[in-house]
């Protein structure tokens, strides 16, 4: 089966400046949020997969086609760019209904797909207006209208939550949510790591021009045997549950952090194997009737793998 | 070649629409007005100045060498570079449209709006130029139309040259001015040879060849050899074709970097 | 000793701050400086006017060594043909330019080019790229009036434009006050030396206002640089278009460099060989370029607003 894209020892360089370096992946067809600091490499990767790069080192295919110039695929591609750039002079109707006459629509449908895409970034009461008097919100709405308005198999969204207010940011995880069930496969590179756990759990991380991993959340977190998986358990006598789970195997260390008032305290657990402390909890809760009011592991997201792993690579 | 055709015609059409209201245009308009307006300044303040002389002098050095190089500096170079700067260029190259569609899509609608700009500028300097009361031939056809014709011409080679500069060089309008102010300005003003180096001695050789004997009393006029009205025809064909060429081939394989 | 600990991150500024009368001074630097890191210009704008400076101030101490029947050892009479043929070109040259006022004004009209480039490539952006980019924002929310910055700018460009139009007639000043036999240059011409000063200061300032005005105008740099070409060719053709017409050589003072070259002249009292039309007229030609170009920066300025 095509992959969405594959890259081997790609590696592209601004001069002497690093934006990849030895990138080698493969990420199959579906939805995959693209992580990484700030000067990561994210907007270079796309740009390379866009077409609008050509890599200086290795290869990189998109559904199995060199992207540089490639007309041919980009018929199947939308792009929404991270820079704040639209034809200010053109209402947001114009702009978006011209990019679709370019993809080879008739006059009339592109209007009519135009509105439509305009209808489901909610911008359809100031698509009359001129994009000059936008504001941030609704330019970075018009950029991925023109990006889903010609129906593309693939959507690839550079930062596309930049400006948003938090209702339009959950409305767009929305909409890219009911694209991919319609079948478009979506790479969105994003700072704001919640919003793409929301979206998919399937990752690529890059930090200093190179990757530092792929693939599901979870696996990728397994795979940091380095760092154990941490456990904040809430309970009435802390102390009593604290000796308890030190006898654990598995268990790296234990802190507990008394009860202030009425309040619970708190055992905050660190263990080498999270899945033999969960199978083993039930029983230490019972055995020390130590009062468990709420189990939590705050480090299994994505925020978590993403600071070790950036942490770790420093 | 449908899609290309289909794609220049569009941007050709919408840049269009955006050209006549650009901040760009008004700088042209006011250009291509200037020698109008100091013929009729001149024409105002002075009994002696004819027509005919006037007519010759301020169209072959203040319209021909410095007017129509600025005018095409201005719009020609924008033709790439703008989308370049203004960042929308990504937009157009993440389109099904072969690249060199925007190149020529543009240099069309640039080239009927600068056209049109330095015409009517033209004109307006035959109005002006026919308020002038002193003795001496009025600007008749033989005197206009050569100008006409090397001013069209001025219009479309240097838009091509300076737009492939765009293709090339990431400052081209830096690159222009050198280009129109020290190679054109310097090489078609030093006697001899090199003057046929540059697009300006194939533009005076259009009017050279003019009946008028207006011509002959402008300045550097009577020291040069022109070439004939056809060979200058030709070689000013050659140079637009080849330029354009130039252009869309590098602008075919040219990597944008983009800052965000 | 007593034991302690700086665990603080931040640690607020105690000294006074109290803002100075010559602000315009460090925002000046500051953009020189960052004007100046853009090296290969500034070598290639220069490298005509040095040329020019180290041939000038050559032939103006050949003219003293002349005067006083001694050339100078490096171009002896002896040697071989070229050391011979080099030495009579340029005791031919000497000869003919005895004057030292002579030598710079043919050096500033020879250079003016290069004074202009240089004020226009380093000043044309400094007003337009401050206002594209928003700079102007972070310097009005600091204690800097619309003076200090209408200034600091001025300051910027008149320091690129001086580079070429007062410090190599100084050199050149400089060579014929130790070259001249007991210092007569100094004594006896020491008005040259204020001309040099003068004028150069006098051709910069007014080049300067141009070229901040315009900027002033244009949205961003490169229309400024068009602009300030645009400026100067079209005052210059056109006043030499109507002088030709007219035949009244008057209408070159529309011409700013044509202007500034009659005043050259008159400022080092040059009786002949240079375009001699009506000093009055090419001092207001002058005069209204500055006080319009000055007009415009100041309304441009004062109307930058302090709004994203």
């Amino acid at each position: 089966m095509t992959r969405l894209v594959e890259a081997r020892s790609v590696g592209r360089f601004y001069g002497e400046v690093v934006g990849l370096s030895d990138v080698t992946l493969s990420v199959p067809k579906g939805v995959v949020g693209l992580l990484g600091p700030n000067g990561a490499g994210k907007s270079t990767f796309l740009k390379l997969f866009v077409g609008e790069l050509a890599p200086s080192r290795g290869t990189l295919t998109v559904l199995g086609e060199t992207p540089f110039a490639n007309r041919r695929l980009f018929a199947r591609l939308g792009f929404c760019p991270q820079q704040d750039a639209l034809y200010g002079e053109m209402t947001g109707l114009e702009f978006v209904s011209f990019l679709l006459g370019l993809s080879g629509f008739s006059r009339a449908d592109a209007r009519r797909l135009a509105v439509r895409a305009l209808e489901r970034v909610q911008l359809d009461g100031a698509m009359h207006q001129r994009t000059r008097g936008y504001s941030k919100g609704m330019r970075q709405r018009a950029k991925i209208a023109q990006a889903i308005a010609h129906g593309p198999e693939v959507i690839v969204l550079d930062e596309p939550m930049t400006g948003l207010d938090p209702i339009a940011r959950r409305d767009a995880v929305q909409l890219f949510a009911e694209l991919a069930r319609e079948g478009a496969s979506i790479v969105m590179s994003s700072h704001v790591l919640h919003e793409v756990e929301a979206l998919t759990q399937d990752i690529v991380l890059l930090h200093r021009g190179r990757l530092l991993a792929q693939g599901s959340v979870r696996d990728v977190r397994d795979l940091l045997s380095s760092h154990p998986r941490k456990v904040e358990i809430h309970a009435r006598e802390p102390r009593r549950l604290a000796r308890a789970l030190l006898a654990l195997d598995g268990v790296a260390s234990v802190r507990v952090d008394p009860a202030r008032g009425d309040g619970p305290g708190v055992v905050r657990v660190e263990t080498t194997d999270l899945d033999l402390f969960q199978s083993s909890l039930p029983r230490v809760a019972v055995d020390t009737a130590a009062g468990i009011r709420s189990v939590e592991t705050p480090d299994s997201g994505l925020e978590a793998v993403f600071d070790y792993l950036v942490e770790s690579s420093t | 070649m449908k899609s290309f055709v289909r794609a220049t015609a569009l941007i050709a059409r919408t840049h269009f629409l955006r050209a006549l209201t650009s901040r760009r245009t008004l700088s042209c308009v006011a250009l291509s007005f200037l020698p109008a307006l100091a013929a009729f300044l001149v024409t105002g303040i002075s009994a002696r100045a004819s027509a005919a002389p006037l007519f010759a002098n301020l169209g072959w050095i203040m319209m021909l060498q410095i007017v129509v190089p600025l005018v095409t500096l201005i719009a020609g170079s924008a033709i790439v570079a703008e989308e370049v700067e203004d960042r929308t260029i990504t937009y157009l190259f993440t389109r099904p449209i072969p690249r060199p569609a925007l190149m020529f899509g543009r240099f069309l609608s640039t080239g009927v709006v600068v056209s049109t700009v330095l015409l009517v500028g033209v004109l307006l300097l035959y109005l002006a130029c026919g308020r002038a009361r002193g003795e001496g031939a009025p600007v008749d056809a033989g005197l206009a139309w050569p100008f006409v014709t090397a001013v069209a011409w001025g219009v479309v080679v240097y838009s091509a040259i300076f737009a492939s500069l765009g293709a090339f060089f990431r400052h081209p309008m830096l690159i222009g001015i050198g280009y129109a102010f020290a190679i054109e300005g310097f090489l078609a003003n030093l006697p001899g040879k090199n003057q046929a180096l540059t697009v300006q001695f194939y533009l005076r050789s259009l009017i050279a060849q003019s009946p008028s004997p207006s011509w002959r009393g402008v300045e550097g006029f009577s020291s040069t050899a022109f070439d004939p009205a056809g060979r200058a025809h030709a070689v000013l064909a050659v140079i637009l074709v080849v330029v354009i060429a130039l252009g869309a081939w590098r602008l075919a394989r040219r990597q944008f970097e983009l800052t965000s | 000793m007593r034991a302690e600990t700086h665990t603080e991150v931040y640690r607020p500024y105690t000294g006074s701050s109290a803002p100075s009368r010559f602000q315009f001074l460090a925002l000046a630097r500051s953009c020189i400086r960052t004007a100046a890191r853009r090296k290969l210009p500034l070598v290639l704008l220069l490298a005509p006017p040095a040329i020019a400076t180290i041939i000038y101030a050559f032939v103006v101490y050949m003219g003293f060594a002349i005067e006083q029947g001694a050339p100078p050892q490096a171009l002896g009479e002896g040697g071989n043909v070229l050391t011979f043929l080099a030495s009579k070109m340029v005791n031919n040259t000497a000869r003919q330019l005895i004057q030292v006022r002579d030598t710079i004004v043919n050096f500033h009209l020879a250079t003016n080019v290069f004074s202009l480039l240089l004020m226009a490539w380093y000043g044309a952006g400094q007003i337009a790229e401050d206002r594209r980019l928003g700079a102007h924002l972070l310097y009005f929310a600091r204690p800097l009036t619309r003076l200090d910055y209408v200034l600091a700018k001025l300051l910027t460009v008149a320091f690129f434009g001086s580079l070429s139009a007062v410090v190599p007639g100084l050199v050149i000043c400089v060579v014929a006050t130790f070259a001249s036999p007991e210092w007569s240059f100094l004594k006896q011409q020491w008005d040259v030396i204020l001309a040099t000063i003068g004028f150069g200061l006098f051709s910069t300032l007014v080049m300067s206002c141009v070229v901040l005005a315009v900027s002033s105008l244009a949205s961003r740099r490169t229309f400024a640089l068009i602009g300030v070409f645009a400026h100067v060719m079209l005052s210059g053709a056109l006043g030499g278009i109507l002088a030709a017409l007219q035949r009244e050589r008057d209408f070159r003072a529309i011409g700013i460099l044509q202007s500034c070259a009659r005043v050259a002249a008159w400022m080092f009292d040059i009786p002949r060989g240079f375009p001699r039309f009506s000093l009055t007229l090419a001092l207001v030609s002058v005069g209204v370029t500055l006080v319009l170009s000055l007009w415009i920066v100041w309304s441009r300025v004062k109307r930058l607003e302090v709004v994203a």
